[in-house]
């Protein structure tokens, strides 16, 4: 089984700084050792409420946002995957190890081999009228990436917008408007094309229908379906929609506090999510249907801030479960059969 | 909930001047509100949802203005036309009777003043009277319990505090007898002149931190010393529901406020919109575009769309047995896993130039000839259950 | 697709057609230097020159767009074309002086140049994309700016006070460009060589000394101390006025703009650095620093003029650069900078595409602003003596002459009130002028505002 996208315990911290000579004084730890492995051509969603890190994460995986530690494969083959973890296990930090981040972890890119892995790895933010530049016409917001990538100029370049264009659902009569004057459906059709253009190979897809309307969510997300036969995609779903994540992805790992606390696949998360945090998620979203009986888990508190995690469990603070362990030790994500993985005391055999 | 009727909206035209045209936002637009019941305005953007809400406070921001039609209020059996009423009037309801919050908690709030002062200002506004009078009774037992000859210093100090002074009495009394007096009005103003005030302002501080104890929010003496920014969304939203409670309003008109929040913050703040609702018997109406969300909350629904009401029923019945095709549309855009994702056709026509007859009939699949051009009547198809649809003109009455 | 022609043939095309047309005209100029005709407006100065020029080079630069639109090998055949016209003009116009013929001939090459740009191409030098002509296609894409602009327009319709101020610039704009057929020049040239110093009355002077004199009909607005013309100076100062005031204002701009844009968009210590030089011109009153500096730079050997405006731009230049770095700190941040980024763009591209048309219209509010408050700085330089040599036909020159005659004689104590009551006028009409408009382009291009 070969994995399209592999992350190993990435991290992102913050420096907070403060006092007169300007020294870090904390760090907001926005992801803390995120490990995940995305299948070629699978739709992979990531939930979590906000401030668990997930955009964040999605951020940092694209290189808009430098990582602190970790590394983050594309493609890459096995053995040399193999090789780097060995010896960073075995703490041989030596050339041939960054040698060979160079060459495959895009942790560690720069320059032009930075520049050609953004060609593969796209990403379509939440709102729409915030991503497009409210100033620029659609035919140059759309052959932007193609101009910058060195792919396509002049004439070829708008035959393969137009082309873009009609495959999102939209037409030729878009090029030479400004963003103002569309509906925020078709804002997020474009701002989809645009991502498109470069035909990468992974999509990470910010809650890309959450700042639209019920009735064109649902054709948004035929889009996605559609769109991922024809290009042959692999999506990142990130969302805090959990009723969407459950319909269009395969696998899903469920964030809280800058870690994964639960992963499994979709049918097995949402009937039987084991990690206290998940219980609450899912029991939390309202059911359209005022007969259907409820079983909720009404959390008490806030999420605390990432600056000052809790000790031990992240979550133990509002965890009905939490017992003595809890509180001192970090569970590891282990699988409990089926490969439905937990991070929690109360499954560790 | 009782049968009757606490506010009637009937035929209600709002247009608002733009510079690309005049947009027709509400159209005919009928509504009526049972006391004590729980009504969910459903619909999407640009239907209409939010604007109605704002007229039912007369708080419609220009370009817009009311064409048409009556907001009633019943007050003691009697119905008032709230857009008739002058300002003074209307200043009364707002806050007082008919309260409302907003979708977005920190615009809300005034990002300069503290919880206190802002909940502070609603309680000071309305309830000035009842402060005063809470203010003065207090002075006359801490002078009871002064005559007492078993007191220790540092109790008779304590109580001390509580007694006022003649002056500052008979500013109390003054602003009881004559709340819009201008000499106590101007003296609050003055500072030298306002220590009056000292105490009164405890007052309010202590039923600001009542009120936040109501909200279910831990700590509040230190909460209601916080500025906007150092709350969380849920704790800001919790703020904003209590400063519409402060006053104790016969009805909460609540404009989406767990649309900006996570999905554990919203069952926090459902969960605790219930038990209010409970303890205090008001009536609600939400305003939403999320169905489960009405589902869970709502005891009748109200479907908006393109600036008109085109069904309202019991909320069992529009879920069950929805009759309006853009309700059912609705119903079945809902993702559901494993099946293909169902959405609706075209868009949702422009308000500037709307279609002569029913706005929907360009997307509904049971369109006919009439549809296009003559606008549906709001009628009962059956008992209790509303539509605005040719489909059921034949069999209503 | 485009067809790629060898670089070397459509050079030498290009070349010859371009060649050809300013052999023919040269040809037209040598029949007509021997006999010169004359022309209706007579002879024009550098200044007119100067703005006609400018008007030429842009439509040079609409040619040269013309061309690149085709693709992406043009851009070597648009900078050709670009020099050649370039130095044909300043050829025709060094040799045969600043003659209306010479400038009619460049604008004749532009016209023609424009003829075969507007004809249906059949050439697939233009690209065989079916449109019929590079002027078409440019069109297409100028419609919905030309869109943006109309809406614009009409916000500024709905303004009166724009209006207003719009038309005060303009006329001050002709007023300066028709200068020497509104104020004859010839005795001032005459008198010191250069139409910009204003001329003496000499008989007046004989007659009545340095002793102003009331307005008449040789000199319409009277004459001030040394019998030099009011009338005169304020014609011909409203050509300092516009000179000093976009120079030093587009200066200014220009410099504040590069420093801030640099300094906001890498923050960090250059930020830190930077904003610390800011803050050191800030330390100081403009009016006092602006003065130290032009008696530091005269000794250097910049006329008094160049150090007046030299001295307001590094003034000036701080005040632009806290305005851009607020507004980029807050554009840097957007959405749609990161989506730039994350398809691939250097850092220059974002600033220049993303950032600066989304920040850039505080800025040109600020400078139609600043335009008058920089004359307003330059008339007070002048005033204590430090601006413009005496003499000179500057607005606050002409106040510092009149220095000695503000308080008349006791019994007429605002017997001299043309002396500095006309200049003043002139000053503060120049000033809110500028000030309506830049009023008027705050609420237009107010994006908030924008959209009612």
């Amino acid at each position: 089984m070969s994995y399209m996208l592999e992350v190993d315990n990435l991290k992102k911290h913050f420096a907070l700084t403060g006092g007169l000579l300007r020294r870090k004084v904390g760090a907001v730890k926005a992801v803390d050792g995120v490990s995940i492995s995305v299948r070629k051509g699978e739709t992979f969603g990531l939930v979590g409420e906000s401030g668990c890190g997930k955009t964040t994460f999605a951020k940092t995986c694209l290189r808009l946002l430098n990582p602190n530690s970790g590394s983050i494969f594309l493609d890459a083959p096995d053995e040399v995957k193999e090789r780097i973890r060995y010896l960073r296990s075995e703490h041989k930090e030596g050339s041939e190890l960054r040698g060979l981040r160079r060459q495959w972890d895009l942790a560690v890119f720069r320059g032009q081999k930075l520049r050609e892995m953004r060609r593969r790895m796209q990403l379509v933010y939440q709102d729409p009228t915030r991503s497009l530049n409210p100033r620029m016409l659609i035919k140059d917001i759309l052959t932007e990436p193609l101009a910058v990538q060195h792919l396509a100029t002049g004439a070829s370049a708008i035959k393969r917008v137009s082309e873009i264009l009609q495959r999102v659902g939209l037409g030729d009569r878009f090029l030479y408007r400004y963003p103002h004057e569309f509906s925020g459906g078709q804002r997020q059709r474009i701002a989809i094309a645009r991502a498109l253009i470069t035909t990468p190979r992974l999509v990470f897809l910010d809650e890309p229908t959450s700042a639209v309307d019920v009735s064109v969510r649902a054709q948004l997300l035929n889009l996605f379906q559609g769109l991922r036969k024809d290009f042959d995609l692999t999506y990142l779903y990130i969302s805090h929609d959990l009723s969407v994540v459950e319909c269009i992805s395969d696998r899903v790992a469920v964030m809280y506090l800058g870690k994964i606390v639960e992963l499994a696949s979709t049918p097995e998360l949402y009937t039987r999510p084991l990690h206290p945090y998940s219980v609450a998620l899912f029991s939390a979203i309202p059911i359209p249907d005022p007969t259907a009986k409820r079983k909720r888990v009404v959390l008490t508190g806030e999420v605390p801030s990432p600056v000052n995690p809790p000790a031990g469990c992240r979550f133990h603070p509002r965890c009905e479960s939490a017992s003595q362990i809890c509180q001192s030790q970090e569970p590891q994500l282990v699988d409990v059969g089926n490969g439905h993985m937990v991070a929690c005391h109360l499954f560790v055999k | 909930m009782s049968e009757e009727r606490f506010l009637r909206i009937k035929d209600l035209d709002l247009r608002f001047y733009t510079y690309e045209g005049v947009v027709e936002a509400l159209d005919k637009v009928n509504l009526h509100i049972k006391n004590g019941e729980t009504i969910g305005v459903v619909g999407e953007t640009g239907c209409g949802k939010s604007v109605t809400g704002l007229s039912e406070l007369v708080l419609i921001p220009s370009p817009g203005r009311i064409e048409g039609g009556k907001v009633l209020l019943n007050r003691d059996g009697k119905w008032v036309n709230l857009l008739r009423q002058k300002d003074a009037f209307l200043r009364n309801v707002r806050g007082n009777e008919i309260s409302m919050i907003f979708q977005d908690p920190k615009s809300a709030l005034n990002p300069v003043y503290t919880v206190e002062n802002q909940i502070g200002e609603a309680i000071t506004h309305h309830r000035m009277e009842e402060m005063c009078k809470r203010v003065i009774d207090n002075s006359e037992k801490a002078k009871e319990e002064l005559k007492r000859t078993d007191l220790s210093d540092k109790e008779k100090a304590k109580l001390r505090k509580n007694v006022l002074s003649n002056r500052e009495k008979r500013f109390l009394e003054r602003i009881i007898d004559y709340p819009e007096d201008t000499i106590a009005r101007w003296a609050s103003r003055i500072p030298v002149l306002n220590r009056f005030k000292k105490r009164l302002n405890k007052e309010v501080k202590k039923e600001v931190v009542r009120m936040l104890k109501d909200m279910r929010i831990p700590d509040p003496e230190r909460v209601a010393e916080m500025y906007p920014h150092e709350l969380s969304g849920g704790m800001a939203q919790r703020v904003v529901i209590a400063m519409g409670l402060c006053c104790n309003p016969s009805m909460l008109i609540a404009d989406e406020p767990t649309t900006n929040l996570d999905v554990t913050v919203q069952l926090q703040i459902l969960t605790l919109i219930k038990e209010l609702k409970k303890e205090y018997g008001t009536t609600i109406q939400y305003i939403t575009h999320d169905m489960g969300v009405v589902a869970e909350m709502c005891d009748r629904v109200a479907v908006m769309y393109a600036g008109n009401v085109v069904e309202l029923a019991d909320v069992f019945e529009v879920f069950k047995n929805p009759l309006h095709p853009y309700t059912r549309a609705l119903l079945e855009c809902i993702p559901r896993p494993g099946a293909e994702f169902k959405s609706i056709e075209g868009f949702v026509p422009s308000l500037i130039s709307p279609p002569e007859g029913c706005r929907f009939n360009d997307r509904c699949p049971f369109a006919m000839d009439k549809c296009v051009s003559v606008k549906p009547e709001f009628v009962a198809a059956k008992a209790g259950h509303q539509v605005l649809c040719h489909l059921y003109t034949g069999e209503a009455k | 697709m485009v067809e790629e022609r060898p670089l070397g043939t459509t050079l030498l095309t290009l070349l010859e057609a371009t060649v050809g047309l300013i052999e023919i005209n040269l040809g037209i100029l040598m029949l007509l230097v021997g006999n010169p005709l004359p022309t209706v407006l007579g002879p024009i100065d550098a200044f007119s020159t100067g703005i006609l020029l400018v008007f030429l080079s842009i439509m040079s630069l609409f040619t040269a767009y013309s061309l690149w639109a085709g693709g992406p090998t043009n851009w070597i055949q648009a900078v050709l074309v670009l020099v050649i016209d370039a130095i044909a003009k300043i050829m025709l116009v060094v040799t045969y002086g600043t003659s209306w013929i010479a400038l009619a001939a460049t604008l004749e090459l532009d016209l023609i140049a424009l003829y075969y740009l507007t004809r249906p191409s059949t050439t697939p030098f233009f690209g065989g994309d079916g449109v019929r002509s590079v002027l078409e296609k440019f069109r297409i894409e100028m419609q919905p700016r030309i869109k943006e602009l109309r809406f614009t327009f009409r916000l500024v319709r709905k303004s009166p006070l724009s209006i207003v101020g719009a038309a005060i610039i303009i006329f001050y704009v002709l007023i300066a460009i028709f200068a020497p057929y509104l104020a004859d020049p010839t005795a001032a040239i005459a008198q010191t060589g250069d139409p910009n110093m204003m001329w003496k009355d000499n008989e007046l002077l004989r007659l009545s000394s340095v002793q102003p004199q009331l307005p008449s009909v040789n000199h319409p607005f009277g004459t001030m101390e040394g019998q030099y013309d009011i009338y005169y100076g304020c014609i011909w100062g409203a050509r300092q006025a516009l000179r000093i005031g976009l120079y030093v204002a587009g200066g200014s701009m220009l410099i504040g703009l590069a420093i801030g844009v640099f300094a906001s968009y890498y923050g960090g210590w250059i930020d830190e650095v930077l904003m610390r030089f800011t803050d050191i011109i800030f330390a100081f009153p403009g009016l006092i620093l602006s003065m130290t500096l032009v008696v530091i730079l005269v000794p250097l050997g910049f006329n008094r003029l160049d150090a007046v405006m030299l001295s307001l731009t590094i003034v000036g230049w701080p005040g632009y650069s806290r305005l851009i770095r607020g507004e980029i700190l807050r554009i840097k941040n957007e959405d749609y900078v990161e989506a730039a980024k994350s398809v691939g763009c250097s850092d220059l591209r974002v600033i220049y595409k993303h950032i600066l048309p989304n920040s850039i219209y505080p800025i040109l509010i600020v400078f139609t602003l600043d335009i008058g408050t920089v004359v307003l700085g330059a008339a007070a330089l002048s005033f204590l003596g430090i601006g413009a040599p005496p003499g000179y036909a500057d607005w606050g020159q002409i106040i510092a002459l009149s220095m000695n005659w503000i308080y008349g004689s006791p019994s007429n104590p605002f017997g001299n009130w043309y002396t500095f009551v006309i200049p003043g006028l002139f000053i503060s009409m120049f000033v809110m002028g500028w000030n309506l408009l830049g009023d008027a382009l705050r609420d237009i291009l107010d994006p908030t505002m924008r959209r009612k």
